[in-house]
């Protein structure tokens, strides 16, 4: 993996939960990682650990440059710290209206927060985190409980690249967006594919439409269906 | 509505048997607090039968709990009452609370309520304390991750963190009841059930609810050498 000045690195981590364990050696570093694997693999409590509120029974996480960091849990819920819309946004120091707009959600600030739907605290959510100023934003699971639109909406900011380092953990198949680095949970172990595009071949979780283009003898350039779209029209064009 | 429990995997451990672990825990209850002697013998059957599965809490909840418990024994004492002796009762009462509850098992109460009051009021009474149960411990895991998520977000302060909590956690429990709710109803739900109760009942456990019915018959002898 590339130099960089600033990353988050999982020094010879073993985490430990009811007699489960995963084994994770890697350094993240800046850009967008990819890490999947499947449901109960562990990327909950790897995406915990990273963020310093699961401790790892041996090993050790390193911040290098990195003083602000967060974390988006699976389940918004958690996040919720003001009783109605316009003060949880207050919450996260954010301007009400704009944020709401930004959201989808103009003109509900006087609802209730917890009688939003889960899809709709997700999005209120996702954009507050967004719009912070991060070092190091973790996602696990961004893209449960949205539909297909509010999922390309949440890949385009992670594309904005307005956080130096983003890892995103997700069993997510159908909506991507572009990573710069592929990982994957294996047995029990963090495995780290490498750079997109090159560790595309190697990915034993990618979804299906980009399988396809692979077996079709297409090289995507990145994870986006678009990419694999791409890939095959560059081929038979 | 019909289920069936197969009684998990019986390795090691008190008092499995749900039925003996729920009356020795009335029984010790009772008699822990009724007098001090009670309580001395229960901390002695606390200490012999318990050992190895007691579930203490973590240092924090446990200041919180036995220091409400000091605070209140303190106040009673200041206040011409017997607090001590209040203390150390309470004490011995939690500590029963705790090896009863951290040794539970799904499908306990159920298990025990049917065996006890028949298919209907002992399968609404399972079913309802099971789902208690249930929501108590989910409560336990939903409190560290907003916990966790208000550490992340940044504290604005106990009081206001307390609050937050304390509103999140209410309003997804009601969320989820209702939840349950629906879907009990949509399976057909009306009251009552058949259910076929298993236990597993081992020699220790005979031990363990026998000592605490030895135990409160001694509480009434000494009550009637009182008397």
């Amino acid at each position: 993996m590339e130099d960089c000045s600033m990353h988050l690195t999982a020094q010879d981590l073993t985490l430990v939960r009811d007699g489960w364990s995963l084994a994770a050696d890697g350094i993240f570093c800046e850009g967008v990682h990819i890490v999947t694997g499947p449901v109960g693999s562990g990327k909950t409590t790897l995406a915990s650990a990273l963020a310093g509120i699961f401790a790892p029974a041996s090993g050790q996480i390193v911040r290098n440059g990195i003083t602000r960091l967060t974390l988006s849990m699976q389940f918004p819920e958690y996040h919720v710290t003001g009783f109605l819309v316009r003060d949880e946004v207050r919450s996260w120091d954010l301007p009400v209206e704009e944020t709401l707009n930004t959201a989808g959600l103009g003109g509900r600030g006087d609802a209730k927060t917890l009688t939003l739907s889960r899809g709709e605290l997700k999005r209120l959510h996702l954009t507050c985190l967004f719009r912070g100023a991060w070092d190091a934003v973790i996602l696990d699971e961004p893209f449960a409980g949205l539909d297909c639109r509010e999922k390309h909406r949440v890949c385009a900011a992670i594309e904005e690249k307005n956080h130096p380092v983003t890892i995103i953990f997700t069993h997510e198949q159908a909506v991507l967006p572009a990573a710069d680095f592929i990982w994957e949970i294996v047995d029990h172990a963090l495995v780290c594919r490498g750079s997109v595009p090159d560790a595309i071949p190697a990915w034993t979780g990618a979804p299906r439409y980009l399988t396809h283009a692979l077996a079709a003898g297409a090289c995507p350039e990145n994870i986006r269906l678009r990419d694999a779209e791409e890939a095959l029209c560059r081929m038979h064009a | 509505m019909s289920g069936e429990y197969q009684t998990a995997g019986c390795g090691g451990g008190t008092v499995q048997d749900a039925r003996l672990r729920i009356g020795a825990t009335l029984l010790l209850s009772c008699a822990a607090f009724s007098s001090i002697f009670g309580a001395v013998l229960v901390a002695v059957w606390w200490a012999v039968v318990a050992r190895g599965e007691r579930n203490l809490p973590g240092k924090r909840p446990a200041t919180v709990i036995f220091g409400t418990i000091a605070l209140v024994a303190a106040f009673t004492e200041a206040c011409g009452g017997d607090g001590l002796s209040y203390g150390f009762r309470m004490t011995i009462v939690t500590l029963i609370a705790f090896w009863a509850f951290g040794r539970g098992r799904e499908g306990d109460l159920m298990n025990t309520a049917v065996w006890a009051f028949g298919d209907r009021i002992g399968f609404d009474l399972g079913l309802t304390a099971e789902m208690a149960i249930s929501s108590l411990r989910r409560i336990e895991m939903d409190i560290g991750d907003i916990r966790n998520a208000l550490h992340l977000k940044g504290s604005k302060g106990l009081v206001r963190d307390l609050i937050a909590l304390g509103f999140t956690l209410t309003i997804m429990q009601i969320y989820r009841a209702r939840e349950q709710a629906r879907v009990l109803a949509t399976r057909g739900y009306r009251g009552g059930g058949s259910y076929s109760p298993s236990f597993h009942t081992t020699n220790a456990d005979i031990a363990g609810f026998f000592g605490s019915i030895l135990i409160i018959i001694a509480i009434f002898i000494s009550f009637a050498g009182y008397l």
